[in-house]
């Protein structure tokens, strides 16, 4: 079983997005990203991309992920704010630290693609 | 350059094509073909097309419901296709004919606009009025489906606007005027009755709210219910003493006014908060569990709904009317 079934597929989504992305808005580090015009249209890319960590079913590539944030300057100050923010996000639903460790273990994967590196 | 095939009927079709860039209806507009349309910018829907047998393209259907995707209607205002397509009018929206029962002027800035009931609504959508074959525009509807005979609308006068002079000073009870719709996700959804709600909005975005908040309490909405309205003066409030009344009735719902510009006495005697953000977190400061509805310009919208998410509500609790002010 994947640690996307595990937690509870879709449904885990669900109960991650609104604390996960109420918690990077509030963060000073990487707030600018996420506070768009349309917040509904940024709500949606946070529910794809926790179900990308979660290890859901998602059509990102490697290169999509590299292509989605280039030119935004990323560093690795506001992968890790975002990385914390997912952690503490799962600890708040009480996701079993097994769990986390396999999720954090997704995230990490993409860092070179996401910093452009 | 793209063609479109815009379809009359089974065995009548019109090849238009279209320039670099040039939207849909633009297209069919300027090689006359008659396609109805009001406000150029995706949310009114008045120019909705369909075609079920081409690729849409995906900005053209933002804002419409997942049925109406999947049935194929798009925006043709807001269409900008890179191939082909196969359009024809969408007879979804018919125009009813209604008829002005009631005008009055409430202040020098806002009409109240009572017109029969033509069609069926929710408290808090939008309808398109047409003043003529091509202006129309949309309004919230502020009164109740069951409970009131009319339609009632609040209608802002812009002077230098094409719809709302009109409003105020050509239309007379016992015209008729063609109305659409009805539209928008903004009302009353009884599966919470106890939730705490927060209904925000600025000017005449009472109209949709006073809507949802008597649909609500006529539905027996028990919980804590805050109509919180602001107004750059305090000569743009309207309807104090209706919600005076609704809160005689109803000991759930509390109503407070914001104004941001006070004259000295004013302001020296407090009767009137200056600033709505700080002023809804002071009254209501954990919207967890809350239903939230904002209904104002895109700027108060905005501020207001990233602010209530992070106080706690959920985004999709979280429902949202912008109101659109036109160029002249």
């Amino acid at each position: 079983m994947s640690v996307y079934e595990a937690i509870g597929g879709a449904a885990a989504v669900d109960a991650a997005v609104d604390i996960f992305y109420r918690k990077v808005l509030s963060d000073e580090r990487i707030s600018e990203f996420f506070d768009t015009v349309d917040m509904a249209e940024q709500h949606k890319k946070q529910k794809a991309f926790l179900t990308m960590v979660f290890g859901g079913p998602n059509a990102y590539t490697g290169k999509d992920m590299r292509s989605a944030h280039a030119g935004m300057n990323l560093t690795v100050v506001h992968f890790d704010a975002v990385a914390e923010a997912l952690v503490s996000t799962l600890e708040d639903l009480e996701v079993p630290q097994g769990h986390i460790n396999e999720i954090v273990g997704i995230a990490l994967s993409v860092k070179d693609d996401v910093l452009n590196v | 350059m793209c063609e479109i095939y815009f379809r009359r009927s089974d065995d009548q079709v019109e090849r238009v094509s279209l320039s670099q860039g040039e939207t849909v209806l633009n297209g069919l507009l300027n090689r006359g073909v008659e396609v109805p349309y009001g406000c150029l910018t995706g949310v009114c829907q008045s120019c909705l097309l369909r075609s079920t047998d081409s690729e849409i393209p995906e900005e053209s259907q933002k804002g419409l419901s997942a049925s109406q995707k999947k049935m194929g209607y798009f925006l043709s205002c807001c269409c900008r296709p890179k191939q082909a397509m196969i359009v024809s009018l969408s007879n979804l929206f018919k125009k009813e004919t209604s008829q002005v029962l009631e005008k009055e002027i409430l202040t020098d800035q806002v009409a109240r606009l009572r017109i029969s009931k033509a069609l069926c609504y929710r408290s808090g959508q939008f309808l398109t009025l047409w003043k003529s074959q091509d202006v129309a525009r949309t309004y919230s509807i502020a009164s109740h489906p069951s409970h009131d005979d009319f339609i009632e609308f609040h209608v802002r006068l812009y002077d230098n606007g094409v719809f709302s002079p009109w409003i105020f000073d050509g239309i007379n009870v016992g015209d008729e005027i063609e109305i659409q719709g009805p539209m928008g996700e903004c009302f009353y959804n009884a599966n919470g009755k106890d939730q705490p709600m927060l209904l925000s909005g600025i000017g005449t975005g009472l109209a949709p709210l006073y809507g949802i908040a008597r649909d609500a309490l006529l539905s027996g909405h028990t919980g804590r219910i805050l109509l919180l309205i602001g107004s750059r003066t305090k000569q743009g409030l309207y309807y104090e003493e209706e919600l005076k009344a609704l809160q005689r009735d109803y000991p759930q719902l509390e109503v407070k006014f914001s104004v941001s510009e006070l004259d000295r006495d004013e302001a020296a005697t407090k009767s009137h908060s200056r600033d709505i953000y700080s002023y809804a977190k002071v009254l209501m400061p954990d919207l967890a569990g809350a239903k939230v509805f904002l209904c104002g310009g895109e700027s108060f919208v905005r501020k207001m709904r990233r602010q209530c998410f992070l106080n706690g509500a959920n985004m999709d609790d979280i429902a949202s009317d912008i109101f659109l002010c036109f160029p002249s």
